[in-house]
């Protein structure tokens, strides 16, 4: 008894065999006999066949590859092959060059040990860097572009100052000693928590709390453990999913949607994220990890709805990214100066 | 395997990267990577692709663009249309869902002959996509029209192989609505009753 190879590979012989217009008489007889020879011929031979008129379908194929844009790119690679271009050229690749430097040097942070003072510990970030600072608690600050934090533990408070910059602070609980968060315009207070402190300048800031609760308490308020525990009392709280604006004292506080909170916090992952943002507040938050100055000429593009998100530090995917989500294009005006246009303007 | 496949499997995460950073949705990344991978593909067919990883990164880049141009598009009227010609396939009458499970299968079956030996891919490529006949295909692999049509018949199987371990029955794609076929699947009844047309028989002597 023949097995299933056989048998298939027979059924594929005459599938093809019939296929073509200049089938015998005697093939035709000889392909009947064949198949009412066996229910398995049978069954091989129409299964193949099922095979066969599927990839009827795939015509299509024969269309795609004679496209005019698989015809560019098949010009495009014998180009590149022929003058052993490697890697991908672009106006930017300078500019990209030189803030990879800077995004090499990231991951090294300065950290100044003050000796006046043992106890305070200070990290600062440059354009561009991150850092994870583990602290003796537990207790975890994760910084953010050009940022400046020292800590200092003591008995019973630790107190942090955010000089610059931003930073998110996951608090390990302990209640006997609160985890304050010192800025020139105050201080935020919590127990058990995690929330982000960024300075716009130096009388505001914007509050964001990802879990539990923090509370803001004004640079006039007094300094000792008790009487701040106190005042938090009287001071007004920002809770979980909510953002504040805090300029001498709370100017808002508006509740944040969970996406929206995953976006603002998206930076702690190394990416930026925005979901229909203005093109000119995309700029601005893309504009604090890069040394490069962007441009917008037009007005009219600065209201541009733009979605989508990239990592942070491949400076040359970002304006790859703003090229693709907003069909803009970056053209470099001087050494560390970039302006958006609209892709139909680019001078090339 | 083809150089684009396999290039293509190498750098499927990479492809996906390049959608994920603009499309949000899973399935919307997986559609473009295959269709990516169909376009590339089906130009490797035609030419010779001397730097397939280039070129799959490149279309990817293309793709995204011009998804995008669509989508911003649709959102703002700011931006002017510049009519790039990034529509293959008639829509006209499909839904959605139905055009995205045809790709779906056609990534399936441009896979599973990216996945045959070079001239099975070739013989196999001309007979289905090209519609040559044996004696065509064997005029231009320079062999014999048995050996063509040896090479056709082992493609199949080698295919079907490919696709019953890609999870596919080959009764399910039976159900693909008729995009561009040039004529209805046929069934087995097709060849008993075709009458007796003359015409020499083909010479099968080296089996």
């Amino acid at each position: 008894m023949p097995d299933q190879k056989s048998i298939d590979a027979e059924a594929a012989d005459w599938l093809v065999r019939l296929e073509e217009d200049n089938v015998s008489a005697a093939d035709r007889v000889a392909f009947l006999a064949w198949r009412g020879a066996s229910a398995r011929n049978r069954e091989a031979f129409e299964r193949l066949l099922k095979v066969w008129g599927a990839f009827d379908e795939a015509k299509v194929l024969a269309d795609y590859a004679v496209s005019d844009e698989n015809t560019e790119l098949l010009a495009k690679d014998a180009a590149r092959a022929r003058l052993g271009i490697i890697g991908r050229r672009s106006v930017l690749t300078g500019i990209a060059a030189s803030v990879a430097v800077l995004g090499a040097v990231g991951l090294s942070i300065v950290i100044k040990n003050n000796l006046s003072n043992p106890h305070r510990n200070s990290f600062e970030t440059a354009i561009g860097e991150q850092q994870t600072i583990d602290l003796p608690d537990g207790s975890v600050i994760e910084l953010n572009t050009n940022s400046h934090v020292e800590y200092a533990y003591l008995n019973n408070t630790r107190d942090i100052r955010l000089l610059r910059g931003e930073a998110y602070f996951e608090v390990a609980s302990d209640k006997e000693r609160p985890f304050t968060v010192q800025t020139p315009g105050g201080r935020v207070v919590a127990v058990g928590t995690a929330f982000t402190v960024r300075l716009n300048n130096d009388s505001e800031m914007d509050v964001l709390v990802a879990e539990g609760k923090v509370v803001f308490v004004p640079e006039d308020a007094p300094a000792a453990r008790q009487e701040i525990m106190a005042a938090s009392q009287a001071a007004t709280a920002v809770s979980a999913g909510q953002t504040a604006i805090i300029k001498k004292d709370v100017e808002s506080v508006d509740i944040i949607e969970p996406e929206a909170l995953a976006r603002k916090l998206s930076w702690r992952q190394g990416v930026l994220a925005f979901s229909g943002d203005p093109l000119a507040d995309v700029i601005a938050d893309v504009g604090r990890y890069t040394d490069i100055v962007i441009e917008i000429d037009d007005q009219t593009l600065r209201d541009l709805p733009v979605s989508g998100y990239f990592k942070i530090g491949e400076v040359d995917e970002m304006f790859e990214a703003l090229e693709i989500m907003a069909g803009l294009q970056a053209e470099r005006v001087g050494a560390k100066k970039v302006r958006l246009v609209r892709m139909a303007e680019a001078g090339e | 395997m083809s150089k684009i496949f396999g290039a293509f499997l190498n750098n499927e995460t990479a492809i996906r990267r390049i959608f994920a950073r603009y499309f949000r949705r899973e399935e919307d990344v997986e559609d473009l990577t295959q269709e990516v991978f169909i376009k590339c593909f089906a130009a490797e067919m035609k030419t010779e692709i001397l730097e397939p990883k280039a070129f799959l990164l490149r279309s990817a880049k293309n793709l995204a663009f011009s998804e995008m141009k669509k989508k911003v598009r649709t959102t703002t009227d700011s931006i002017e249309d510049s009519g790039g010609s990034d529509v293959y396939m008639d829509e006209a009458g499909i839904s959605a869902e139905t055009q995205l499970d045809t790709r779906r299968k056609l990534a399936a079956l441009s896979q599973a002959i990216a996945s045959l030996p070079p001239n099975y891919r070739r013989a196999f490529w001309m007979r289905k996509i090209e519609d040559l006949k044996l004696a065509q295909i064997a005029a231009r692999l320079d062999v014999s029209v048995s050996t063509a049509k040896k090479h056709v018949a082992e493609a199949l199987l080698m295919c079907e192989a490919h696709l019953r371990k890609q999870g596919y029955e080959p009764g399910e794609f039976g159900a693909i609505p008729a995009v561009k076929s040039g004529r209805p699947n046929g069934d087995g009844a097709v060849y008993a009753i075709a009458g007796c047309g003359g015409g020499a028989s083909e010479s099968d002597s080296d089996a």
